[in-house]
């Protein structure tokens, strides 16, 4: 016990080196602290009818992502911090993933405008507002472009910067932040409606 | 609804009001089963060992039997050969002389037979070959002695030979005579030089190891070309850090004269004493700051500065 005490006092990074040292329990208490973050990161991708298929899709991407932190824990450097490396693979992940199933959802303003309509999705405004916005929210990033999602999930799960977030997509400062707009003007405009 | 974001927000700060919207949101967690396939995976993947390979054993009844056979083989052996020695180990030619000892001449005769069917056969096929060598010497013959005629020394070309052999000594008695005079003019061509001049150096070192550097000749080149070499080196002196940290105390003045690529050439104005001297810094050491190497030129004032 008092091992897994002073495991739950260190850092992300102290944990990785030691689970790469064959220290199991290190690994548990990385995986414990981040799992969720990570699973709702995949979830966020993607929003349809069948919310059993994207919590699906979502477990097996996560299985993914954690399975290459495993398979390649003695490659771990204390160069970044364990949440960018993370975050990093798991963005690969789903990247590799949308690219595989042709999910890439590059949409026009026409398509976000027929998937949001609130007149087809519920008669009732008032009782079910928020849970409509809640949606609308859900449905709006999942249609984000791809570029701008990934911004939008990293900053809001893994809660980087925009610096980070540059850094770690190896994308310059200007685009990312100009990226970010987009994705906070296209999420405004698919929220308008309900407001 | 206490965590409803202000809806009018999204107008006039769309990033609060998603981000707002955004933590309302449910919050799932992944599955228990996912874990525990996540968590074996990590502990399976820390956990595997390479398998030891396990090296079949030998049976063990092998051990005793396998020793106890080669005792025997080497008992069985040195006794043989401590009881009959001249025996020979050819096991067929022994028995057959046991036989005849025992007085058993059939048997004799008939082992003895075997030798002389086999020598029979020999001689049998011993006459084609004999017959084919015969065929093989006589077509070859003029050719044998067509060899040997060439091999015969004619007259004309042993008196070439000799005269050859005069002429190659006479050369050598020439060269013999002429060699001090060579090295006498090549070393004076290239005294100028001092570094040709320590080549001549080793030269000399090299006749005085085969008995050669009596040559009163070579004696005199060396020693002038050394002198030369020895002055060179003596007129500028290295400046190493040590030395130059006191002289860049006083206020001296460095006057650039030359370079080469391993040194600078300087000239040190004392004001102090009022004493010209000239240093060389080696380049590795020192660097000359104040002006580009290009302005550099005969004369001109450097500031001189280790470079550690």
């Amino acid at each position: 016990m008092p091992d897994d005490i002073a495991l739950a006092q260190q850092g992300d990074e102290a944990l990785m080196l030691a689970y790469a040292a064959n220290n199991t329990a290190a690994f548990d208490v990385l995986y414990a602290r981040h799992k969720d973050a990570v699973f709702r990161y995949f979830l966020r991708q993607q929003y349809s009818q069948a919310h059993a298929q994207d919590v699906s899709t979502a477990e097996e991407l996560c299985h993914d992502c954690w399975l290459k932190i495993i398979h390649h824990r003695s490659t771990y450097q204390t160069t970044a911090k364990f949440t960018t490396w993370l975050f990093t693979i798991a963005r690969h992940t789903a990247i590799d993933y949308f690219k595989k199933k042709h999910l890439q959802m590059v949409e026009t303003g026409h398509e976000m405008d027929e998937k949001l309509n609130p007149s087809q999705q519920d008669d009732e405004p008032n009782a079910k507002e928020q849970d409509q916005l809640r949606q609308a929210l859900k449905t709006s990033i999942a249609l984000l472009p791809v570029q701008q999602r990934q911004i939008f999930l990293l900053k809001q799960e893994g809660g980087f910067s925009l610096d980070d977030i540059a850094l770690m997509t190896q994308q310059n400062k200007e685009k990312v932040k100009s990226s970010w707009r987009y994705a906070l003007q296209k999420l405004r405009k698919g929220l308008f409606d309900y407001v | 609804m206490s965590d409803k974001p202000e809806l009018e927000d999204v107008n006039k700060d769309p990033e609060k009001f998603i981000t707002a919207l955004y933590d309302t949101l449910d919050k799932p967690q992944t599955s228990q089963t996912l874990d525990d396939k996540i968590l074996k995976a990590a502990r399976a993947c820390v956990n595997d060992v390479a398998p030891v390979v396990k090296l079949k054993k030998r049976p063990a009844w092998l051990k005793p039997v396998s020793a106890a056979a080669m005792l025997m083989l080497v008992a069985t052996v040195s006794l043989h050969q401590i009881f009959d020695p001249s025996a020979p180990l050819n096991s067929e030619h022994y028995v057959s002389e046991s036989r005849l000892q025992n007085g058993d001449l059939m048997a004799g005769k008939a082992l003895s037979a075997a030798p002389k069917m086999k020598q029979e056969k020999r001689k049998q096929a011993a006459v084609p070959m004999a017959s084919m060598q015969d065929q093989t010497t006589v077509a070859y013959a003029p050719a044998k002695e067509r060899v040997k005629a060439k091999s015969k020394p004619k007259p004309q070309k042993n008196a070439m030979k000799k005269t050859y052999r005069r002429d190659l000594s006479e050369l050598a008695a020439l060269s013999d005579q002429l060699r001090p005079t060579v090295k006498h003019s090549i070393a004076k061509s290239q005294a100028t030089s001092a570094e040709v001049a320590v080549v001549e150096l080793d030269q000399a070192l090299i006749f005085s190891d085969e008995e050669e550097a009596s040559s009163p000749i070579v004696n005199r080149v060396s020693a002038s070309a050394a002198k030369s070499l020895s002055v060179k080196s003596q007129t500028v002196e290295i400046l190493s850090i040590e030395a130059f940290k006191p002289l860049s105390l006083n206020n001296n003045r460095w006057i650039y004269q030359k370079q080469n690529d391993a040194f600078y050439f300087l000239q040190l104005l004392q004001k102090n004493v009022a004493e010209k001297k000239s240093y060389r810094l080696l380049k590795v050491d020192f660097e000359l700051s104040g002006l580009t190497q290009n302005t550099l030129s005969y004369g001109t004032e450097v500031k001189v500065r280790p470079k550690y």
